[in-house]
Formats: structure tokens, C-alpha cells, sequence
């Protein structure tokens, strides 16, 4: 009785869907275009999203739920993308977005020891590397998010015009914050190490 | 050594993600902090509207003393509309971020703004419903027995106790909100 209501249901939306389709054929092809291009970004720009994800993360699980964050406004993104910007400066706009709007309450994550540990399981590099990259992101992560926004697309080398299109401020903004922030960083990374 | 940093930085390598999270993502069952959020305001909202509802009804209820009313019910009724009206707001104001189409400064101003006005509306709030509390006790004082006091009390001592926990919370966050932009 169950399964032949199931079937009975499934039919019908399968019919609702032809229907559908029939009076709007475009919206198949552009969802093929939307999967198409969705995964052109997952298998050419997934570096460039973690690296972002990462440069905002506290902990493994936060860039997990940030990256996973990032992929959901891309998807849903993609709907109204019409190519207005290059496909890349789309991306960066939207993961650094998605970041910075996701504002979370450090005290109550949890915070682990051993962060080095915690994200060599996400990572491929070797140990040396790791430190490096560690004291890099937590050194980024002392920086206000407008200017960490900023030095991650430095980071990404991006040139301070694409810096400047994408954060939304002028050019010699980014040049004075992106010079006090080069300042601060080398401070901050100097004693580190 | 700025170059050591960039070329360390862009040549790191991650690891991709799952087939299960892709198709989370594609079938649309897995939300974004952002709709979780702007969910949660409506979900307040929607609740502390109906409370305004009960507030009227208890105005011709027995279970308000007849020397508390209209006071009562219509400080209830305007806490509830004021939270419900709060929230409302910042359940439009959370969705209207659009991380697709705004700049980034855009968003951070407005994601500072709302995270801002969310910690006001609750040092607004929290007075406010001190203030009720005390008036029930106030006026429950001669209607019923000691020990429904003593249970207003307990409650007001232990909403007390972990409203000043999340207070504390609160103000480190609004301090954080506003030095960090």
C-alpha cells in the first residue's frame, strides 16, 4: 500500500516536472549550466576557497562549516551570476563574504591545544610548513575583518585594483590599511618566531 | 620574505570535500549561518507575537491579581510586541545580506550593524523584564500564598544568575563587535 503510494506520488512529480519543463525548457538547461559551472569552481577554485576559509578559521571544525558556508552561497549564487565579474573575483567576493558575515562567538568554540595537530588533518603539507601557515593565520586573525579581507587578497595576489573591486573600497584605502597591516604582521609574525 | 609568505600561502594544499557534503549542498538541505541565523530571528519573532496574544487574554484571565491590571497585562503585551518588532527587524535586516552581489565592506558593515543593534535591544530588554518580574512580585504579594512568592523569587534569582552569565558574554561580544570594524 506504502510502496505503491510512493510510486503513485513520485509519477506525478515526475509529471509535474515535464509539465514544468515544457512550459519553461530553459530552466533545465540552465540548471545543467548551473551544475556545469558549479563544478568547474569545485575542481579549479576549492584551493582558493579553503585558503580563505582557513585564513578565517579558528578551528578544523569552523573551517569546515565555513567552507561548506562558502559552497552553499556559491550554489545559490550561481542562480542570479550572469558573468557581470570574472568568474574569480565572483568567488572571492563570495567566500570572503560569507566569512565575514558569519560572526562568531570565539568564547564559545572550543579551543584546541594543539591547533598544528588539529589542522594537519585538513592540510597535506609537512611539519615546517604547518608552523609557518599556523603563525601566518593567527597572526591574520589579529587583524580587524576589513583589513584581514584585504591582506588575504594580498595574500592571493590579487593586484589593489582587484582588491579595491572586490572589498569595495578605493584603491588608496587598500594601499594605507594593506601597508599598516604589512606593519603589523611583521611585528606580530617577528615574534613569533 | 613577503614573497616566502605568498608563495607558502597559495601553494598549500587542502584537502577536497566530500561526495556526501556536495550533495548536501546541491539538494539544498544544509543551510548557511546566515539563514540559521536570520531562521532563528523569525522563529523569535513569530513566538514572542503570540505572547502578545496571551497577554491580552490574560487581561481577562483570573490569573492576573484585579490590582495588577491593566498595568500588568499591557507591560507584558508591550514587551512581547517590542521583542517580536525587534526581531522581525533583524530577521529582515539578516536576510537582506546578499553575499553573492554586495561588496565586502558592504557586508561587513551591515553584519557589524545588526550584531550590534541585536546586543542594544537586549541591554533595552533586560531592565525591562527585571522591572516586570518586580511588579509581579509587587502585586502577587497580597493575592496568593507565600509560596508562589518564593517561586518567583527562585525563578528571578536563577534567570538573574545566568541572564548576568549571558549579560557578561554579551558585553564582551559588544565590546568586540565595536572595536573589532
Amino acid at each position: 500500500m506504502l510502496t505503491s503510494t510512493i510510486q503513485i506520488n513520485t509519477r506525478f512529480w515526475d509529471k509535474v516536472l515535464k509539465l514544468f519543463l515544457m512550459i519553461n525548457p530553459t530552466n533545465d538547461i540552465r540548471n545543467q549550466e548551473r551544475i556545469h559551472i558549479f563544478n568547474k569552481i569545485l575542481s579549479e577554485y576549492d584551493g582558493l576557497v579553503s585558503r580563505i576559509c582557513f585564513g578565517y578559521s579558528q578551528s578544523r571544525e569552523e573551517f569546515e562549516d565555513l567552507r561548506q558556508d562558502v559552497y552553499v552561497n556559491i550554489w545559490q549564487g550561481l542562480r542570479s551570476y550572469h558573468g557581470d565579474s570574472c568568474i574569480k573575483t565572483w568567488i572571492y567576493r563570495v567566500a570572503i563574504n560569507t566569512c565575514v558575515s558569519t560572526l562568531r562567538k570565539r568564547s564559545s568554540r572550543i579551543k584546541t591545544a594543539n591547533q598544528i595537530t588539529v589542522f594537519s588533518e585538513i592540510i597535506d603539507e609537512d611539519a615546517e610548513k604547518m608552523v609557518l601557515l599556523n603563525d601566518l593565520r593567527e597572526s591574520i586573525n589579529q587583524l580587524s575583518q576589513l583589513d584581514r579581507a584585504i591582506m588575504i587578497l594580498w595574500l592571493e595576489e590579487n593586484t589593489y585594483e582587484e582588491i579595491s573591486e572586490i572589498v569595495g573600497i578605493s584603491r588608496h584605502n587598500v594601499a594605507v590599511r594593506l601597508h599598516r597591516s604589512k606593519q603589523l604582521l611583521k611585528s606580530i609574525f617577528g615574534s613569533m618566531k | 620574505m613577503e614573497e616566502d609568505i605568498r608563495n607558502n600561502w597559495k601553494n598549500t594544499n587542502f584537502q577536497s570535500l566530500t561526495g556526501q557534503q556536495i550533495e548536501n549542498i546541491v539538494d539544498g538541505r544544509r543551510r548557511t549561518g546566515l539563514e540559521n541565523l536570520a531562521q532563528r530571528y523569525k522563529r523569535f519573532s513569530v513566538i514572542s507575537f503570540i505572547f502578545v496574544f496571551w497577554s491580552v487574554m490574560m487581561f481577562f484571565s483570573d490569573l492576573f491579581p484585579e490590582n495588577s491590571k491593566p498595568l500588568l497585562p499591557i507591560l507584558f503585551g508591550a514587551y512581547f510586541f517590542i521583542a517580536s518588532s525587534i526581531d522581525y527587524w533583524l530577521y529582515q535586516g539578516i536576510s537582506g545580506i546578499d553575499c553573492a552581489t554586495m561588496n565586502v565592506a558592504e557586508v561587513i558593515r551591515l553584519a557589524y550593524f545588526y550584531r550590534k543593534r541585536h546586543l542594544q535591544s537586549i541591554i533595552l530588554l533586560l531592565p525591562y523584564a527585571v522591572t516586570i518580574v518586580g511588579l509581579m512580585i509587587y502585586y502577587y504579594n497580597d493575592d496568593v500564598n507565600n509560596n508562589f512568592i518564593y517561586g518567583v523569587i527562585g525563578g528571578a534569582i536563577v534567570g538573574l544568575a545566568i541572564g548576568t552569565r549571558q549579560f557578561m558574554k554579551f558585553m564582551a561580544d559588544y565590546r568586540k563587535v565595536t572595536k573589532d570594524y
